[in-house]
């Protein structure tokens, strides 16, 4: 039908006059509300009537501003009003108290309400409102964190307090946006708001401009590390969770709620789950200076997402409002500050390997680690795992409240929350039961590697058939069908090695996936190809593995091939370093044709050794154990008189020594997909999806989105090592079995992740890369193909920003030509096909790791330091 | 292409007729064309009348226009190259000043009008119409779910099809997905290489992968051949070469171009040429980095002191839309011929002119070291740094 009849029906008078309404209430705004919209607002208002009743100090009119504009989802509506008649009453308790403060500071605030509603009227506004992805959520909080600055210096206390109440509803209901430290950002939200209004389109082109460039800063304000210890001498930039953990108590802001907060919140305490107060700790722990006792009633689970992926930079930009404004209006930050590097410098020194270090150590010295770009934190276990209790428990309290509010309400719900239901009751404690797990035998993710030929396969074969991972029959059967074809040496690798393809050729093409258990621990054995041409399958192995085994082949002449220049011993050693992997057993192998030569031996383990340290590997970390896959000698036990010289451990002995490392269960939840099919596990319908999670928890039932592409599926079963499961945590090698998803939607690579917390995508980024021994120099527009887990991917290093002193994190030189051999430098990458999923090292170690590969040869490794665009 | 007609007066100016008969030459318009250039050929108008009555009638009448060049437009894709610009010879159906875009269309003569014919775009003409240097090759860059299917021209590489087919990995007691997964893409590429690669244009069909999925593909190929009875892959066999690169993306197409096998197949096409100077720049680079220079400034620098050997050019910069960059860049080709060095002009097209254009699409190899030049540099840079603190 065209526009024209559309018109023609219209009743122009009515029209006009609701239009008239409209205008009066928004001071002559340009507004039009639709017909479709006014039945909606109708339909709305009933329904909220029906379901607050008679509330006093709610108007007709109210409901109507604030249905427009959350533009019809009742159930925020409702939210917010409820929220508002809390404030109301709130306000009248306040009233005697502070008086003056808040007659400056509530106008603002109690209009942003209806002023904002104004604000939703430009469509491109609602759309900023209403938009969930990272993109904005990550570039808003900037600004925000920013502005308390000042709200923070001029505020007083008690001010404080009835503006986060205020904002609080704010804050409960638009969850999409709301940022890290959620006091903080929500009072200036308002501000924010009303500034947008004068203008709506411009301005918000202009805030996002800013936000973007002032994101850029304050994450770069890390890296002059220098400079800010000269201007501020009790301030230090670096930043974790540790630092926040631990600043938790020592903030000396954190007063017991004041009488008038309780009075306000103590009926919603009673219905919260006694998880309660440890979430407000939290909260506290995200570094904001001027907390008071505040409880959030409905906390959403965005706010926590973001509170963890940018706990960092929120303590930056705090440190930008120290280095700014030093003004004696803020000594308890000052204190505070003192507090945090205090706490820094003890978690430095408690370990080495800790979180902090792994940026600190690019510029501290620490010639163990020289090229480490990621430690991997030992230490910080039993906090961590504490802390992300709260993060997991939050959001089931979350869902709760919903469902209370008015399950009736819910069936214009967006679809995210419709499709994934578990009842608080069924859902499963991840983290306690991951406890209950590790008690138990630790699991971890070995990888094996080493040049073409050195044996991995037929190593390890021999050590599950060792173990009796192998059942007999299947084994007579391999020796069998090997000797048949003239390779009955390979009878072991065959265990590993199943594809036609691969037992005719008799080498190992890609990744084998076994599991095996020693006496302490239980292993998820990641068998890689040697052979060069198959790295990029070695890569995808190697960056789901905690520990390693490197099989070198002890033969006269063999050794000295894979370990030269055109041998994979030492890419292979120099790869699974910069991916993570701290601890290493060297296999000596095939010792049997060297007579069981102790010198042999010797020689091996001294070439080997310096190359290792050199490699950044410690040495109280390497181990060395001579051994012969093909005879089983020493590998579970050792014959009499073969090895008498040798009188350490046997292989197994060795990793079963294998040090537990930290799991990042803490953050968002993350899998990365090496692998696909079509078809459930068991009877199930649906898309099979295996592959390493990087980080957090998942349990059936659960949604999860597919990044990129966005499409969502729900977790249907799980298998963890071989055996299926509800749950699932970080460092866990899954298969799990989607449904209600589109197996188009999936690649090699992509990431699973929770809908509220999708990781980010982008085509431009900047890293920090180590140059290995090039034949040719980088040098701008340097095609190469980008490594980060099994994904892989043409790249361009589009400019050379500068190259680092790697001992002490000097900048040697600014906009270099080319890059020789084994620099440290800073460069821009930019995606040549698409844009791909990816995280800053800061927010999440797996996920901000990559590789440079070019022409069959690892150029360089390094991680991600900024997204410098989202998006395509 | 075919040359109809040239005429070029003693000041240059002048016009060429020329006939376009494959996709390549619509490449080589598109670098002689620039903006401001008369361009004459044939092109269809869809021209309005309006009767007495008012109504108003419309027809598509083909039709010989002259128009000046405003923008110019090019899809390597399906080779469409499309010329905006403003009537200039009036006409019944179209006035003078009247925009009109032509579509440059294969085997239709076209004459374009040039103020001055410059060095660089007579020798494109020269080229283009060089049927002898002809080489087309078809090759496909794949690895295990990834296929790049491209045909290489003396100045185009196209993909004419990318292949993405995600293979199961291999699971325990499992491979049967995997082991299907991969016929399955085989299959695909097949059917990519039969629909794109016309056996009587292409010399040689170049399978490229690590590992021995190169091998395994070309099993398959002729597996199939045989099964289904293709005639046109059966009577071919011999020009299917495989080489080893390093994995299946557009990347590793250079590594294949430079790998010795397809070299003596394809000696002195010009794209081996262009690899070849570009691989040696890389290298003088890391060993003598004095000698080898990239940006207009060290260049030049060089340039004035006579030290070019070779000089890299990408064509993205005559193609520049300002007269004086355009000169610019002409001069210093003239000034480094003038000496005896070698000037090669990459085309954007290929791996390695992209490169290239990442590179600020100039690069110099010298003749003898010229340490001076970057420590000219650094001290500017030094000079400016402290002016600003």
């Amino acid at each position: 039908m065209s526009r024209h009849r559309n018109i023609r029906k219209l009743n122009v008078a009515e029209i006009f006059e609701e239009e008239y309404e409209y205008e009066e209430e928004y001071g002559g705004e340009n507004f039009e509300m639709t017909l479709k919209h006014k039945k909606q607002m109708e339909e709305g208002k009933t329904k909220i009537k029906s379901v607050i009743g008679q509330v006093e100090g709610i108007t007709d009119k109210d409901i109507e501003d604030t249905l427009w504009y959350y533009y019809f989802d009742t159930e925020k509506t409702i939210n917010w009003l409820l929220d508002k008649a809390h404030k109301a009453q709130s306000r009248k308790q306040k009233q005697a108290p502070s008086n003056n403060s808040q007659e400056n500071k509530d106008p603002n605030i109690s209009n942003s309400g209806p002023q904002s509603q104004g604000l939703s009227l430009s469509s491109l506004a609602q759309e900023s409102l209403s938009r969930s992805t990272g993109r904005i959520s990550l570039t808003k909080l900037v600004p925000s964190k920013s502005k308390t600055t000042d709200s923070s210096q001029t505020a007083n206390l008690n001010t404080r307090i009835s503006q986060k109440l205020i904002s609080s509803n704010l804050n409960s209901s638009k969850t999409r946006m709301l940022t890290t430290s959620p006091n903080l950002s929500d009072s200036t939200h308002p501000l924010e708001q009303s500034s947008s209004i004068l203008d709506s389109n411009a301005s918000i082109s202009s805030n996002s401009n800013h936000t973007e460039h002032s994101f850029l800063k304050s994450s770069f304000g890390s890296q002059p590390l220098n400079f800010k210890k000269d201007t501020i001498p009790h301030f230090s930039t670096t930043d974790s969770v540790n630092t926040l953990q631990i600043q938790a108590p020592s903030n000396p802001l954190i007063a017991p709620p004041s009488i008038f907060a309780i009075a306000i919140f103590a009926k919603l305490q009673d219905v919260q789950l006694p998880s309660n107060d440890l979430f407000t700790f939290e909260l506290y722990a995200t570094g904001s200076s001027n907390q008071e006792g505040f409880a959030f009633d409905k906390p959403s689970p965005d706010d926590i997402v973001l509170n963890a992926q940018s706990k960092k930079a929120s303590s930056t930009s705090k440190s930008k409002q120290i280095a700014t404004k030093p003004s004696p209006l803020l000594p308890p930050v000052h204190t505070m500050n003192n507090g945090t590097k205090k706490s820094i410098d003890a978690s430095i020194k408690k370990s080495d390997d800790d979180d902090i270090e792994i940026l600190e150590e690019e510029y501290k010295e620490d010639e163990q680690l020289k090229f480490d770009i990621g430690a991997l934190s030992l230490d910080s276990e039993a906090e961590s795992s504490k802390f992300s209790f709260n993060n997991i428990a939050t959001p089931i309290k979350e869902s709760e409240n919903q469902g209370a509010v008015s399950p009736q309400l819910l069936p214009n719900e967006q679809k995210t929350q419709t499709k994934a239901n578990i009842k608080s009751s069924k859902r499963i404690n991840v983290i306690e039961e991951y406890k209950k797990r590790i008690a138990d035998k630790f699991p971890l993710n070995l990888v094996v590697i080493g040049h073409v030929d050195a044996g991995k396969s037929t190593l390890m074969g021999h050590l599950l058939y060792l173990l009796g991972e192998v059942n007999e029959k299947a084994m007579k059967q391999y020796e069998r069908d090997s000797s048949k074809i003239g390779k009955s040496s390979f009878a072991y690798a065959w265990v590993l090695d199943e594809t036609g393809e691969e037992r005719n050729r008799g080498i190992t093409m890609d990744i084998a996936i076994r599991k095996f258990e020693t006496e302490n621990r239980r292993f998820t054995l990641l068998d890689a190809p040697g052979h060069r041409d198959f790295i990029p399958n070695m890569i995808s192995g190697a960056s789901q593995a905690d520990v390693a085994i490197l099989v070198v082949d002890a033969t006269v002449g063999e050794f000295e091939s894979g370990f030269e220049a055109n041998g994979q011993t030492k890419e292979h050693a120099l790869l699974i370093r910069s991916l993570g992997v701290q601890q290493l057993v060297v296999a000596v192998n095939k010792l049997d044709t060297v007579e069981w030569s102790k010198a042999r031996y010797d020689e091996i383990v001294e070439k080997l050794g310096a190359f290792l340290s050199q490699a950044g590997f410690r040495k109280d970390k390497i181990a060395y154990i001579p051994c012969s896959g093909l005879i089983g000698e020493n590998i579970i036990r050792r014959s009499p008189g073969i090895l008498n010289w040798y009188g350490g451990e046997t292989l197994t002995q060795q990793i079963d020594k294998f040090e537990p490392p930290t799991r990042l269960l803490e953050k968002p939840f993350r899998l990365s997909v090496s692998d696909f099919f079509k078809g459930g596990i068991g009877n199930i319908a649906g898309v099979t999806v295996a592959g390493r999670i990087e980080s957090g928890t998942v349990q059936v039932g659960e949604e999860i989105i597919v990044i990129p592409g966005g499409e969502s599926g729900v977790v249907k079963s799980l298998i963890v090592n071989e055996e299926s499961s509800k749950w699932a945590a970080a460092g866990d090698s899954v298969m799990l079995t989607l449904t209600d998803l589109d197996i188009l939607q999936l690649k090699i690579g992509s990431i699973l992740c929770p809908p509220s917390q999708p990781v980010p995508v982008t085509s431009h980024f900047l890293a920090r890369i180590v140059v290995f021994d090039v034949k040719i120099p980088i040098t701008r527009g340097f095609p190469v193909i980008l490594h980060r887990q099994s994904l892989n991917e043409p790249a361009n290093i589009i400019k050379l920003v500068d190259i680092i002193n790697k001992n002490t994190g000097e900048v040697i030189k600014k906009n270099p030509r080319h890059l020789p051999k084994s620099t440290t430098a800073t460069v821009e990458i930019k995606l040549s096909n698409r844009p791909i999923p990816l995280e800053a090292f800061k927010d999440n170690k797996e996920l901000g790791r990559i590789m440079l590969r070019k022409g069959g040869e690892t150029v360089a490794a390094g991680v991600v330091v900024d997204i410098l665009s989202y998006g395509s | 292409m075919k040359r109809v007609k040239k005429r070029i007066e003693k000041d240059r100016s002048g016009f060429v007729e020329l006939y376009p008969e494959e996709l390549e030459d619509m490449w080589h318009v598109y670098n002689l064309i620039s903006v401001g250039d008369n361009l004459k050929a044939t092109t269809i108008r869809r021209v309005q009348n309006e009767s007495s009555t008012g109504s108003v009638e419309s027809q598509r009448i083909r039709l010989t226009l002259t128009i000046t060049v405003e923008d110019i437009d090019f899809d390597p894709q399906g080779g469409l190259l499309r010329i905006k610009g403003r009537n200039i010879v009036e006409n019944k159906y179209v006035k003078m000043g009247m925009y009109h875009t032509i579509d440059l269309e294969l085997n239709r003569n076209f004459t374009l009008f040039k103020a001055e014919w410059d060095i660089i775009a007579l020798e494109r003409i020269e080229e283009a119409c060089d049927i002898t240097k002809q080489a087309d090759v078809a090759a496909v860059v794949l690895q295990e779910g990834l296929a790049n299917v491209c045909l290489v021209t003396q100045h185009m590489t196209i993909v004419r099809q990318r292949i993405e087919h995600p293979i199961p990995r291999k699971r325990k007691g499992f491979v049967t997905n995997y082991e299907k997964g991969l016929q399955k893409f085989y299959d695909q590429v097949l059917q990519a290489i039969l629909r794109h690669v016309n056996f009587e244009i292409i010399k040689v069909v170049i399978l490229a992968s690590p590992g021995f999925v190169k091998d395994q593909l070309r099993e398959y190929i002729f597996a199939e051949a045989v099964k289904q009875d293709i005639r046109s892959l059966l009577e071919n066999k011999s020009k299917f070469i495989l080489i080893h690169c390093s994995s299946g993306h557009k990347h590793s197409l250079q590594e294949v171009l430079q790998d010795p096998a397809v070299q003596s197949q394809l000696t002195d096409t010009k794209f081996a040429r262009e690899i070849v100077a570009l691989d040696k720049f890389f290298k003088m680079l890391n060993d003598d980095p004095d000698r080898a220079f990239y940006g207009w400034d060290h260049v030049r620098k060089a340039e004035e002191r006579g030290a070019i050997g070779t000089l890299l050019l990408s064509d993205e910069l005559f193609r520049s839309a300002d007269i004086p960059t355009r000169k610019k860049y002409i001069n210093l080709v003239e000034s480094v011929r003038s000496i005896g060095g070698k000037v090669l002009i990459f085309s954007s097209l290929h791996v390695s002119g992209e490169q290239l254009n990442q590179l600020t699409g100039v690069a110099a190899i010298l003749n003898f070291p010229l340490p001076d030049i970057e420590l000219e540099e650094d001290e500017n840079n030094q000079i400016a740094t402290e002016d600003n603190s």
